[in-house]
């Protein structure tokens, strides 16, 4: 099992939403939506067919869902880790840094203030989509062959929650200040003063196979 | 090609601002590679900053800023060209800088050390491009001058040898997927053979068709993604760079006999929006010097 950093980008929350994040968890859309799901309803809601579609046809209107689109009923949240993605008019890998794919997403494409949460998933390599506490590797096209265009923003997929203590912290990004830093062709920043540090977060390094002397 | 972006589905505000967003990271990561010690880490600076750039100046062209466009394709040129890809030469073309696509093809079209070796080893594909600039450029006037004592140049002669063993191990790969569309190795072969050889209208249009009906095959399947094709988020681009170097360096060719390409685009079976989109760039490119009536989308 790898323990994997990812990122995940919410635009137009304040600073208390933020915390309210830190304290109870990043919900999927379905939890957000209704406030919970039973635990009988999370293994029909977790398969592939909705997996796709939340990769795919993410605002489609759904027909399982009395045609409303399929992101209100979505149990899978999206984050990134970033990607390498085959570049054949030059025969070059780039390499897409996660923060950037997130920001976008964090600014709805510099329009909004918002958020970066920096979290940990657990994920082991292969297709696990049944099982609530592995995350799923979109991005690997060695676990999901499928063709999907969007495959180069990195995807690593998490399920119904991320729990606070997988969520280290979270940087507010001002769209703005982003955007005058590009266009001064700078990299944007994120304003350290406003990073919001969450104190129920368990460092992975904790599970990690070194196991240091007594002392 | 503004008044086109609407019925395209494109927002100029947010075409405008990715275009700013895609301009400043690039230059950004090209800075940084320029600062950076370790040479893999700079290597991926490099590919990610001229990546950026590649889709800013894409982004320009939507927004008419032809300015802007050339001058971003230039820069990823010259990234592209530090990163020992002749691709550079496509995007020199973009940017309208014959001469120094001139100088980096003499850099890159020379015999190895050991004559025995493939030259193309390794980077056989990029050829495909080095191989249609020389085509190109023969017939508009730019003739590449192998006497300027460049490297593994002795004599004239060695460039037709260079430009059959070249041909000849692209041949060999002659399926190989090629760009961002992956059009086979032997289409870039055929239309650069056709450019030397056989400039004739109809030889022309015909080798430049594969190129073409990829390009619109893309388009279609790129606008049934609407969301993403909306938001340009797609690796694909409307205005595609690796086939509007095709098409500009096929223009020049065609132009120099009083030939519109522009014209010529209306005898494709393709759809509407494919044309037009093709149509538009040569004309921000060109200007509206062969007279043609724009064609707007009509379905």
């Amino acid at each position: 099992m790898i323990i994997q950093q990812t990122l995940k980008g919410i635009s137009g929350i304040d600073a208390a939403a933020a915390r309210k994040l830190l304290a109870e968890g990043i919900p999927c859309n379905l939890v957000q939506r209704r406030g919970f799901i039973s635990f009988a309803e999370i293994p029909s809601r977790l398969s592939l067919r909705n997996l796709d579609w939340h990769q795919n046809q993410y605002n489609t209107p759904d027909p399982l869902e009395g045609n409303e689109p399929f992101s209100w009923h979505t149990p899978f949240i999206s984050t990134t880790a970033g990607t390498v993605e085959r570049f054949i008019s030059t025969s070059t890998n780039v390499t897409t840094p996660a923060w950037i794919e997130a920001l976008d997403f964090a600014t709805s494409s510099f329009t909004a203030d918002g958020y970066i949460f920096y979290c940990y998933l657990w994920v082991v390599g292969r297709q696990t989509v049944k099982h609530q506490a592995l995350s799923e590797e979109l991005r690997e096209l060695n676990v999901y062959t499928g063709f999907s265009p969007v495959q180069p923003e990195g995807e690593i997929t998490a399920k119904v929650i991320i729990p606070p203590v997988q969520i280290e912290r979270a940087e507010f990004w001002s769209a703005s200040d982003a955007f005058d830093a590009v266009k001064n062709e700078l990299l944007p920043a994120a304003d350290p003063v406003q990073t919001i540090v969450n104190p129920l977060f368990v460092d992975p390094a904790y599970y990690n196979n070194v196991r240091l002397a007594l002392a | 090609m503004k008044e086109l972006l609407a019925d395209l589905g494109f927002d100029l505000e947010l075409v405008g601002r990715a275009c700013t967003i895609q301009r400043g990271i690039g230059s950004a990561y090209l800075k940084m590679a320029s600062e950076e010690g370790s040479s893999s880490r700079r290597h991926d600076y490099l590919e990610f900053g001229a990546s950026c750039l590649r889709k800013a100046a894409s982004h320009a062209i939507l927004i008419d800023d032809q300015s802007l466009s050339q001058s971003l394709f230039n820069r990823c040129a010259e990234a592209y060209a530090q990163l020992n890809r002749p691709y550079a030469l496509m995007m020199w073309v973009l940017g309208k800088s014959q001469d120094s696509a001139g100088r980096y093809f003499r850099e890159i079209w020379h015999l190895p050390d050991d004559r025995e070796r493939p030259i193309l080893a390794g980077l056989r594909e990029q050829y495909s491009y080095s191989l249609l600039f020389l085509s190109a450029s023969e017939h508009i006037g730019d003739k590449i001058d192998f006497n300027e004592a460049q490297i593994g140049f002795r004599e004239p002669s060695q460039e037709d040898y260079v430009r059959q063993r070249v041909e000849s191990e692209l041949e060999a790969a002659a399926a190989s997927p090629t760009g961002l569309l992956g059009i086979p190795v032997i289409h870039y072969v055929n239309l650069a053979r056709t450019l030397r050889d056989d400039r004739t209208e109809g030889a022309i249009l015909e080798n430049l068709f594969p190129f073409i009906a990829t390009y619109d095959l893309a388009v279609r399947t790129a606008k049934a993604k609407s969301e993403h094709w909306r938001a340009l988020r797609l690796p694909f681009h409307p205005v595609e760079p690796d086939i509007l170097a095709v098409v500009s360096l096929v223009n020049d060719v065609l132009s120099s006999q009083d030939i519109s390409l522009s014209k010529l685009l209306n005898d494709y079976p393709i759809a509407s929006d494919s044309r037009a989109i093709l149509q538009a760039a040569l004309r921000a490119r060109y200007g509206d010097s062969d007279n043609s009536p724009p064609v707007f989308r009509t379905a």
